[in-house]
């Protein structure tokens, strides 16, 4: 079969996009809903902020005052302390009455009640209970309180009292008849009282405070004069902190697009798949002779595209809704809904998009009609919802392992964008983890999609995924591997985070990560195998070559482990060097502390967890299970399983070693086309275990090397001589390698036999008029 | 031209194993028009399927052009091509878009399509609404652009799942002459009905299907001389009459 052209697969995406975008159902999800559902949230945003968290300087504060202080001058006195906790500096100059006197102008109901933020004061009728309750006053200040030392301090404020004058002269005081006497009644205590757990009464508490602290530096001011220094001050800088209900709407909004993104991209996946088997179009496609998965991809490409487009109207409805209402910069404050994190949103929400639009059409490409589809998608809809709605609850922070979850991770990374907390590794984590996923749910899809469920109109279910086969195959398919590997790669990470919970020593540690090596590496795809009868000795190339062979074939796997290992050492260097994954200190000191623990260690323990185990399992997975899976296009398995096995170094514990990425990648290159071209893994495990065995070797006799100066450091470049040397070793190995092999093995023209074309029959073409 | 051998398929319904296709075998040559015939659930659409290479048979082949059909080799699907009852069009698209989406699903270049186009549109007058939406057109101008649909790759050999279901008799007389015409350009033709009268005017031979067994095989003169009945319906309803007691004599076996 030819292969599709680039610009046929361009026209068979522009089909679907024309399809999806020409509906007027589709138009309804992009551009109506976010139309509607933003001014709508605004309006409940608001109606939130205002009972909860409004700004201090925005709602001001008001106090009542009960009737039995009516007559008192606590208003006077509140007035004053207010507006010496105005200015910053009143405690020390007003040692000068004069200059207080010119500067201030106040006037009772000028000072109290009429400036911005300033606090309120109601006088009630009652002890003012009930207008507490009823939030028409923040705070009641209900009786004075007046103990033994009050009475006995009385004198030390005579002075004060008579300081005081101007400002009450000034205040309009004198003018209703009171006396200093009168005055010096206000001193003592206050009994308060205020809405516990309510923010606007609370505020009302500390302005209050506010206020008697500032009178009270006042009063030590009087007494002492200038002698009196205010021992200890406080310079306060009001941040905007993720309180309980920031925390909640700062997780809302991006739930909200991501939902919103959700209802865009499922009319379209529905309608693109069982919408086929609804209108009959679909067996027409099935008989093509395009392989199913190309007309998947370019339905994938429509939806994402729909999808998108929603996310997009929705991220600018939104961005205009929270910026117009002023609602953003209440809940994320100033400086966050700058363009680059709304961009960043944006691109969070791409992949996010690309992960959903592949998770829809894995399911709606079961289904045979519309209303299949959506009863399929209620169910996980609602799954959906439900760590969406766990990701809104308080104290939920953004932990590598629930970076690990779907959907959860990109709205908590949201979060932490737009509160600006994202931690690189755990949203680097949740990157890798969503495109997994989305690799894992394409391939179902392309299994799913025309399957013969889908038009035969047999009992099809989800079970049919399931069903082990009864024909036996050669060798996996690429999604058997994806939907194997999606499931391997959360499980090993969560595996490897809970290793250093169950072991503290290193012997349990080593025998821990070699069982789960074991376990998921090894028996998992065999187990996979096994299931859907696919030959085991193919996929894991359980062939041990030509004899002729074998001696080149050493000779090249010596040489390629001992050059190799430093042109590894030297890419991490340069990408350390270069900033492109930087060596973190603390990596350094762990691996230093880890090999200092291994010296302690028996030999043989040590060779077989850590050079025999990874060498075996990994090869297995990678060079074998991967790499079958893809082995019609051998360049591009061995870079994709090499990727694949960089990215599995990187997520080693709960640390990301993101710069063992490129060395990793580089080996598992080296890896990748040794066992390709000798077409047996015995030659790549070989290759894999002198590798690590060495750099055990070199841990372990560390000193002695270091001595006679034959080690660089973690982050030290080697002599120039050492990588020419490397370099000669790895040209040398692969062209041993390459001269040894014959360009393609017998199975791999089994392979093109199967799929030649009959030279008999007549093309199929145009009909000559 | 299409060799059926020996085919078998059963389907599984719950426990029950049901078999639709038992021991079929017949021929299609090229410039013929050979009617397969039975009531619904005869086990039609089933050997269709499995020409496409959609179904595996549990026993037996089909052979297209000396090569056989599997699920597994797409690539004798490019040879064939399909029209069927329940086949639809695409209601945002206009025929024009899907009739070029499918030439480049059948891997033809631009030009190519566009020529078929030109051809498929005059002889099967598609050009009064050639880019108009789907969605607006009759049953009768749809049941057109299905048949450009199966054509548009032009392909050697031609299955008909009852293609005139749902057609007055200006649709049905489209179709007939459409298939005169394939059959004059040397195409092997497998069209499936329970139409008898339709099938009496235009195959050329038959098979009659019951049941997963092919009872008949011939002309209309062969079949005639072998049942001693005149017109395909008498011989199908003596046909059936006959299985039916053959059942009553016999355990059914399942």
């Amino acid at each position: 079969m030819s292969p599709v052209k680039p610009l046929s697969f361009l026209r068979m995406c522009l089909k679907e996009h024309r399809e999806s975008l020409r509906d007027r159902r589709t138009i309804v999800t992009l551009v109506l809903m976010p139309l509607l559902v933003y001014p709508l949230l605004s309006l409940l945003l608001n109606r939130a902020l205002l009972m909860s968290f409004a700004d201090v300087d925005r709602v001001d504060v008001t106090f009542g005052i009960a009737a039995e202080l009516k007559d008192s001058h606590v208003a006077t006195l509140l007035s004053i302390g207010w507006g010496l906790a105005q200015q910053e500096e009143a405690p020390i100059r007003i040692a000068e009455p004069s200059v207080p006197r010119q500067r201030r102008q106040f006037s009772l109901p000028s000072l109290i009640g009429s400036g911005r933020g300033s606090p309120q004061l109601v006088f009630l009728e009652d002890d003012g209970r009930a207008a507490l309750r009823a939030a028409s006053v923040d705070l009641v200040l209900r009786r004075k309180v007046d103990g033994e030392d009050d009475q006995g301090g009385n004198h030390q404020f005579r002075s004060l009292a008579e300081l005081i004058e101007p400002y009450l002269d000034a205040a309009g005081a004198q003018a209703m008849g009171v006396d200093v006497e009168a005055v010096l009644n206000v001193f003592g205590t206050y009994e308060v009282q205020y809405r516990q757990g309510d923010r606007q009464s609370e505020r009302a508490l500390l302005t209050l405070q506010q206020i008697v602290a500032a009178l009270n530096q006042e009063v030590a001011v009087t007494l002492l004069g200038s002698r009196f220094v205010t021992p200890v001050r406080i310079a306060a800088q009001p941040v905007v902190a993720p309180g309980r209900y920031v925390d909640l709407l700062a997780t809302m909004v991006p739930l909200v697009l991501v939902l919103m993104t959700m209802a865009g991209a499922v009319y379209p996946a529905i309608d693109l798949t069982a919408g086929e088997r609804e209108r009959g179009t679909m067996e027409a496609l099935v008989i093509a002779p395009t392989p199913s998965w190309v007309i998947l991809m370019a339905k994938y490409t429509a939806v994402v595209s729909v999808a998108l487009l929603t996310a997009l109207a929705n991220l600018a409805a939104m961005t205009l809704t929270l910026w117009v209402s002023g609602i953003g910069e209440m809940i994320f404050g100033q400086q966050v809904l700058t363009p680059g994190i709304v961009g960043t949103v944006l691109v969070l929400l791409i992949l996010f998009t690309m992960f959903f639009a592949a998770l829809l059409l894995a399911i709606t490409s079961f289904a045979k009609s519309f209303k299949e589809a959506q009863a399929y998608l209620i169910p996980v809809t609602l799954l959906a919802l439900t760590p969406g709605v766990m990701s809104l609850l308080p104290g939920i922070r953004f932990t590598p392992l629930l970076a690990t979850v779907p959907l959860v991770n990109i709205v908590l990374l949201a979060r932490e964008i737009l509160t600006g907390e994202a931690q690189w590794n755990a949203a680097l984590l949740a990157v890798i983890c969503t495109c997994v996923y989305a690799i894992a749910a394409l391939a179902v899809a392309s299994r799913l999609f025309g399957s013969k469920a889908a038009y035969s109109g047999s009992q099809g279910s989800w079970s049919d995924l399931w069903v082990r086969p009864t024909k036996r195959r050669d060798l996996p398919t690429v999604d058997q591997m994806a939907m194997t590997m999606a499931v391997m790669f959360p499980l090993y990470f969560v595996a490897s985070s809970l290793l250093p919970h169950f072991a503290h020593d290193v012997v349990p540690r080593l025998l821990y990560s070699a069982a789960i090596s074991y376990l998921l590496f090894f028996a998992l795809p065999a187990a996979v195998c096994w299931y859907r009868r696919i030959d085991l000795s193919k996929t894991f190339l359980l062939r041990l070559g030509d004899p002729r062979h074998w001696f080149p074939w050493c000779a090249a796997i010596v040489l390629l482990a001992a050059s190799m290992w430093i042109a590894a050492h030297e890419l991490m260097v340069i990408a350390d060097r270069w900033n492109l994954a930087p060596i973190p200190q603390g990596h350094m000191e762990q691996a230093a502390e880890l090999s200092e623990q291994l010296m302690t260690l028996p030999l043989f323990l040590t060779l077989v967890t850590i050079a025999l185990t990874p060498a075996v399992c990994e090869e297995w997975l990678f060079r074998g299970f991967v790499m079958s899976a893809l082995r019609p296009r051998p360049w591009m398995a061995i870079v994709i399983a090499a990727l694949a096995f960089g990215l599995m170094h990187v997520l080693t514990s709960n640390v990301l070693a993101i710069e063992r990425f490129l060395p990793t990648t580089f080996i598992g290159l080296i890896l990748g086309y040794v066992a390709w071209k000798t077409n047996a893994l015995w030659t790549s495990t070989l290759l894999h275990m002198l590798h690590n065995g060495l750099l055990l070797m070199a841990a372990k006799y560390r000193e002695t090397l270091s001595e006679w100066g034959l080690l660089a450091g973690a982050n030290e470049h080697f002599p120039v001589s050492w990588l020419i040397a490397s370099a000669t070793g790895l040209i040398v190995g692969v062209l041993l390698i390459h001269r040894s092999c014959q360009p393609h093995s017998s199975e791999h023209s089994e392979r093109n036999a199967i799929v030649s074309p009959p030279p008999e029959l007549p093309a199929a073409g145009v009909e000559r008029p | 031209m299409i060799i059926i051998h020996h085919l078998v398929k059963e389907f599984r319904v719950g426990r029950r194993a049901v078999r639709a296709l038992d021991g079929v075998s017949f021929t299609v040559h090229p410039g013929e028009v050979f009617g397969l015939l039975g009531p619904n659930g005869a086990g039609k659409t089933t050997t269709l399927r499995i020409i496409m290479g959609l179904i595996e048979p549990d026993a037996g082949f089909a052979e297209i052009g000396g090569y056989r059909s599997s699920p597994d080799d797409p690539h004798l699907r490019s040879h064939l091509g399909l029209v069927s009852t329940n086949d639809g069009v695409y209601p945002w698209l206009t025929p024009r878009e899907m009739l070029l989406y499918f030439a480049d699903l059948y891997g033809m270049t631009w030009q190519q399509a566009q020529q078929r186009l030109d051809v498929l549109a005059e002889r099967l007058a598609l050009q009064a609404f050639m880019d108009q939406r789907c969605g607006t057109l009759s049953t009768g101008q749809r049941q057109r652009v299905i048949l450009a649909r199966g054509l548009m790759h032009d392909p050697p050999v031609m299955l008909l799942d009852e293609p005139t279901r749902g057609l007055d008799i200006v649709g049905s007389q489209t179709v007939f002459d459409f298939i005169d015409h394939l059959k004059g350009r040397g195409k092997a033709v497998l069209l499936s009905t329970h139409r008898l009268d339709e099938a009496e005017r235009i195959c050329d031979r038959f098979g009659l299907l019951h049941q997963g067994n092919l009872m008949y095989t011939g002309t209309l003169d062969q079949l005639r001389k072998k049942t001693g009945k005149e017109h395909l319906a008498d011989m199908f309803l003596g046909m059936m009459e006959r299985a039916q007691q053959e059942n009553e004599g016999q355990p059914c076996h399942q």
